[in-house]
């Protein structure tokens, strides 16, 4: 979209044009359309992302989050984003960011994208420099989740990979599949950043049909718990990364 | 829009142009006072490169090259300024600015100049009327190559052990 200079004078003008606009960073979760567990998990984080002080812009491109209740008093906006494909994504979650930017507040763009879409070519680095997988402890979902990092990597050379893991017993269970991940890790991931796991899956699904925050409908719940755990790392690391 | 802040038909090709061009260029600023003259156009990459574009009538090619790399060295100390006044163009600033000379024909003078001065820094393209509303943009080298990925986020290729506040 082509922009007259007379679109961005106002900033010139602004009277505190001298100050750094705040940090604004993109978390893009990397899963199927058809994955549930992706959906309630970005739909929980988001509201408890926005509980940690964060301006929430989620982008939305797949149709059925359309009808995902939102809280509209916690900081968290949805912005539908009628596209298909990366780029038109990318340029979705840019201009989410430049909307967060412009309120002057600290602010996350999370959104989902459909592997499929991960193709060479398409300009999307403020996209997928921080990406999320999803992973369960079997060997067969591993693989999976490894091979999707690689595309990540490949599109989006340098970018963070980080992994939940879920469908887990405990914290034991989880540290093992996480050590087993980082160990078939290969170029071009350099690496993968660990996010914690949830614990009772079920219970996010609940929270979102319930239309209330996990943390929020069983605050006590170890499904609550984990969440929480969650958007600590997530949100240290937005916070380390903003300097 | 008053008639008068309307982009001209040939600008408007001329964005379009610059678009379907590898990598792909999009305009950010359009007919800027630069120094002393107008800029036609300022426009950046897929990754944030800016990158100056001037088009040149024949015979004047030589003078607006030299007037670009004035616009250049104008430009570039700005482009931190712009960023942060306007973080959602997304501009590169710290790898300075390119120039692109757009004209139906180059004197070999030019071509010379341009060659010596480095293609990374100056690049020359071929404008090809496309009937009365659209034009072409034919690069007279390739695009340089992409540069060596950059950091994204701070130390992005240690990864980390497993995390969790969480315990059995």
């Amino acid at each position: 979209m082509a922009r007259e200079l007379a679109d961005v004078l106002h900033y010139f003008l602004d009277e505190d044009a001298g100050a750094r606009g705040p940090a604004t960073r993109c978390l893009a979760l990397v899963a199927e359309p058809d994955e549930l567990l992706g959906v309630a998990l970005l739909w929980n984080l988001a509201h408890e992302l926005a509980r940690c002080g964060l301006s929430i812009a989620w982008v939305t491109a797949l149709s059925d989050e359309e009808l995902l209740p939102v809280d509209a008093t916690g900081g968290l906006t949805r912005l539908l984003a009628p596209v298909q494909g990366l780029a038109g994504l990318a340029r979705a979650v840019r201009e989410a960011g430049g909307k967060l930017r412009a309120t002057r507040a600290p602010g996350l763009v999370l959104t989902r994208v459909p592997p499929a879409w991960l193709e060479p070519g398409a300009a999307a680095t403020e996209l997928l420099a921080w990406s999320l997988l999803l992973c369960g402890p079997d060997a067969e979902q591993g693989a999976e989740a490894l091979a999707r990092g690689q595309r990540v990597a490949r599109v989006c050379p340098g970018a963070r990979v980080g992994v939940t893991l879920h469908g887990v017993r405990g914290v034991r269970e989880a540290e093992t599949a996480f050590g087993a991940l980082a160990r078939g890790v290969a170029c071009p991931l350099e690496g993968l950043w660990s996010y914690g796991l949830l614990l009772d899956d079920h219970l996010l699904y609940d929270a979102l049909l319930a239309r209330r925050p996990a943390s929020q409908q069983r605050p006590e719940s170890r499904a609550a718990q984990a969440l929480r755990d969650v958007a600590r790392l997530l949100h240290e690391d937005w916070q380390r990364d903003a300097g | 829009m008053p008639a008068e802040g309307r982009p001209s038909r040939e600008r408007l090709a001329l964005r379009a142009a610059l678009l379907r061009l590898t990598p792909p260029l999009e305009s950010v600023a359009e007919d800027v006072l630069g120094v002393v003259s107008r800029i036609d156009l300022v426009a950046r990459d897929p990754d944030g490169a800016v990158t100056l574009v001037l088009t040149a009538g024949a015979g004047a090619d030589l003078a607006r090259l030299a007037e670009g790399l004035a616009q250049c060295a104008w430009l570039a100390p700005r482009l931190s300024d712009w960023q942060q006044l306007a973080p959602h163009l997304g501009l590169a600033s710290e790898r300075g600015v390119r120039l692109l000379l757009a004209s139906t024909r180059f004197d070999d003078r030019t071509r010379a100049a341009a060659d010596s001065i480095g293609h990374e820094r100056v690049s020359l393209a071929e404008l090809l009327p496309r009937g009365d509303l659209d034009l072409e943009l034919r690069p007279l080298w390739e695009a340089p190559g992409p540069p060596a990925p950059r950091p994204l986020l701070p130390s992005r290729r240690s990864g980390t052990g497993f995390r969790t506040g969480l315990h059995d």
